[in-house]
């Protein structure tokens, strides 16, 4: 039996923003890893939405992660510069630049910098193209996705991620 | 004989002085500086005329022969004079005229004064001498005129050419004058010369003063194509801007105006045709005497299309002013329809914008509502009991459909403004409308039977898969929906001459026939007593029809009220050749594995 909620996610699938590589949604989702699997764990949250930073912050550290919450793109190069998270969950409607100015910005100055996921209000696809042609590895449509289902891929990409610096080295 | 060479000469001279007084007329009227050497050129012509009467052939007066010499150089210098005033003249071209003009002047003094016209040959010579320059001063204008006119509207090119016609038979006459010498005694000769003299009189007149019958005369092949011209301009102008600029464009080659603007019942410049837009908006604050401006009567006041005069142009007669009167009101109607036409498109533009501010602001308070019920239902914040869970799935399904009804706003929205971008893959249409029945199944209850029928062979299409999938659904859902008292739903897909089919028929409420226009159009829902309860946003048939035809598809319906309904999708077969190329490839990982007896899996409702 199929849940019927996913049944209406599927309903506009891709084009309305979830740039899918694969099909993890909404049957096939990778083996939950929970809370305290992963324990070292540092998500910069650049999000100046608070009802929303918070609400990721609660499903986050929940799940055992450590969060910090950037409200502006400027604080976030400030928190970049103190410490190093393991990936980083972008907005792009922030009150001081565009999250695609910060993305630019990243890549400039911490040319190193953990993944980047996009998750937005947006999911027009010529701003997926765009936060895609800026190494973002996941464009999310905040809508389209829960806590949750954030939650339980980011061990994905920071595993990713690491996997790729190995084979750099 | 002789007495009616006397007689045509005599009339040739009236003819010239009533020539030299109809101009001297529009002179005083009109005194610009082209009228002004029209008029200088044709007087002077008519006081050479008038002292040829006066002067005694066999013993000339010598006093009346210098000014008649002087009078008939100047008359020709007054038409390049003239030319100058329309096209203008380089500085040496004008310089050197000037010295030609002094020079025929000296060699006639010393004509007229020295030889008396003793041999006839020297005084051919001499004749010569004199003509020569005249036949310059005009017959250089007469040839820029001709060449001139082929660009220009139907009446000015007929008065310009009378205009050259005229002085160009005035070249001849003369030269033949002076080398026929005295074969000119022959009365028959001297009477066609005469009569010749004549016809110059009604040329040169039709070209400075046309008679309005003449006018029409010259406009009536014009005339069709501006009727077919205003049609086009009445209906097809998509702007106001751009139904004025046309409309003023018509109206200066109509009336064989110079120039001409039209200004809105605010007093702005709308558009302009042969002037710049600040002169257009001086001469709308203070108008010309030469300027003619007939009203526009529009929703928000008057306004007006104006015409201005030229040195080619016409002094409007009440013939053009009623024409342009009725033209006048042609194009107000039309400006009133372009009015409407861009209002209503930036509300169709405001309503898209809307569509999509709205639609993306949603989102926000969607997502936190939605977070925070999966977290509810999880049981992050304390297992909640079973009515709890009952309240949080219902909360869950709600929000879904507000997410659903947003994903389909944002979508329509990008259709409006041409955003869609298609990912079109070689597909199995059959997989793809199994994918959709899987969408949809959940909705099915127990009065619902769902039969597909699909062939047997893949269904190779080039299409976007996921939007076809939405299609699909979209069709299937609706079938659902709309036969809430049960009933057995259809799909069937066929391939046929190069089409892939995939019809939904339902045994529903059907549509009601005055219901099928709006049925496939924005927020076009159709409401009646069996469909006011049920949900929708009347977007889904839209997108639907807009995507298949993004695809170079469509979808058509056929329904009986309260029999049922049946909707066609039809999409482009892939060309064969790419069948080959793309088989085992692309399709594998859309390929299901497990092939579905027909009918089967999707009966649901059972389970």
């Amino acid at each position: 039996m199929i849940d019927s909620r996913l049944v209406l996610l599927q309903w506009f699938p891709d084009h309305a923003g979830v740039a899918l590589e694969r099909a993890w949604f909404p049957l096939s989702r990778p083996a939950r890893l929970k809370g305290g699997a992963e324990p070292d764990i540092h998500v910069l949250m650049i999000e100046d939405d608070s009802a929303i930073a918070e609400m990721y912050r609660l499903q986050l550290e929940h799940d055992g992660f450590r969060v910090t919450v950037a409200t502006t793109g400027e604080v976030a190069f400030s928190t970049l510069s103190g410490s190093e998270p393991d990936v980083v969950l972008l907005d792009l409607l922030l009150p001081d630049r565009s999250g695609f100015e910060v993305l630019a910005a990243l890549n400039e100055r911490f040319p190193n910098h953990p993944p980047v996921v996009i998750l937005t209000n947006y999911g027009e696809p010529s701003m997926i193209d765009r936060g895609r042609k800026l190494g973002a590895v996941e464009y999310l449509v905040k809508s389209r996705v829960t806590p949750g289902e954030v939650s339980e891929r980011i061990p994905m990409w920071v595993e990713q991620r690491r996997r790729r610096g190995q084979g750099d080295s | 004989m002789t007495q009616a060479v006397i007689v045509a000469q005599a009339l040739t001279t009236v003819a010239f002085v009533a020539l030299g007084a109809a101009i001297a007329y529009r002179w005083y009227r009109d005194r610009s500086r082209t009228q002004a050497m029209l008029a200088g050129a044709l007087i002077t012509l008519a006081l050479v005329s008038v002292l040829g009467r006066f002067q005694d052939q066999a013993n000339p007066n010598v006093a009346l022969s210098l000014i008649s010499l002087v009078a008939f150089m100047v008359s020709g210098f007054f038409v390049l004079l003239f030319r100058n005033e329309l096209i203008p003249l380089s500085r040496n071209a004008l310089g050197a005229a000037y010295v030609l003009l002094a020079a025929a002047i000296v060699v006639g003094i010393v004509d007229v004064v020295g030889f008396q016209r003793t041999a006839p040959a020297s005084a051919t010579m001499l004749g010569l001498a004199l003509i020569t320059p005249w036949a310059i001063f005009t017959g250089e204008p007469i040839v820029r005129f001709w060449l001139a006119s082929n660009r220009l509207p139907t009446v000015q090119r007929a008065r310009l050419r009378f205009l050259s016609f005229g002085f160009g038979l005035l070249i001849v006459i003369l030269f033949v004058a002076v080398i026929g010498g005295s074969s000119l005694q022959n009365p028959t000769v001297a009477l066609l010369i005469a009569f010749a003299a004549l016809l110059v009189v009604p040329a040169i007149y039709v070209s400075f003063a046309p008679p309005a019958l003449l006018r029409r005369i010259w406009r009536l092949a014009e005339e069709n194509e501006v009727r077919a011209a205003l049609q086009d301009l009445l209906i097809f102008s998509a702007t106001r801007q751009v139904m004025a600029e046309r409309a003023v464009y018509w109206a200066v080659r109509m009336m064989g105006a110079t120039a001409g603007f039209v200004m809105d019942a605010d007093g702005r410049v709308l558009a302009t045709s042969g002037i710049d837009p600040e002169r257009a908006a001086a001469l709308a604050a203070r108008p010309l005497e030469s300027m003619y401006s007939a009203p526009l009567h529009l929703t928000e006041g008057q306004g007006a299309m104006a015409v201005l005069t030229g040195p080619y142009t016409p002094v409007f007669g009440s013939e053009e002013v009623s024409q342009l009167k009725g033209y006048a009101n042609a194009v107000a109607a039309g400006l009133e329809r372009a009015r409407v036409t861009e209002r209503m498109a930036a509300i169709e533009n405001n309503k898209t914008q809307f569509l999509n501010l709205a639609s993306h602001e949603l989102r926000g308070p969607v997502t936190v509502i939605r977070g925070y019920v999966s977290m509810l239902e999880s049981g992050m914040f304390g297992q909640l009991n079973e009515r709890g869970l009952k309240a949080a799935s219902v909360m869950a399904a709600k929000v879904s459909e507000m997410n659903e009804l947003i994903e389909e706003m944002i979508e329509a929205a990008r259709l409006e403004e041409g955003g869609v971008t298609l990912r079109a893959v070689a597909s199995d249409l059959r997989e793809i409308v199994r994918s959709a029945i899987e969408v949809v199944s959940p909705l099915l209850d127990s009065r619902h039977r769902l039969e597909v029928d699909m062939p047997e062979r893949r269904v190779r299409v080039n299409i976007d898969r996921d939007r076809t999938r939405t299609i699909v659904a979209n069709l299937l859902s609706n079938a659902i929906k709309y036969s809430p008292e049960g009933g057995t739903i259809t799909c069937q897909v066929r391939a046929r001459a190069g089409l892939a089919k995939v019809s939904i028929a339902d045994e529903g409420i059907g549509i009601p026939r005055d219901g099928m226009a709006t049925l496939f159009t924005r927020f076009g829902r159709i409401i009646t007593p069996e469909t006011e309860h049920l949900k929708g946003t009347g977007l889904g048939l839209f997108l639907a029809r807009q995507l298949a035809r993004l695809q170079g598809g469509d979808i058509t319906v056929a329904s009986v009220e309260g029999e049922g309904s049946t909707f066609t999708l039809q999409l482009p077969l892939a060309a064969a050749e790419s069948h080959a190329a793309k088989d085992g490839s692309g399709d594998g990982a859309v390929e299901s594995k497990q092939p579905r007896p027909r009918g089967a899996g999707a009966r649901a409702g059972n389970a």
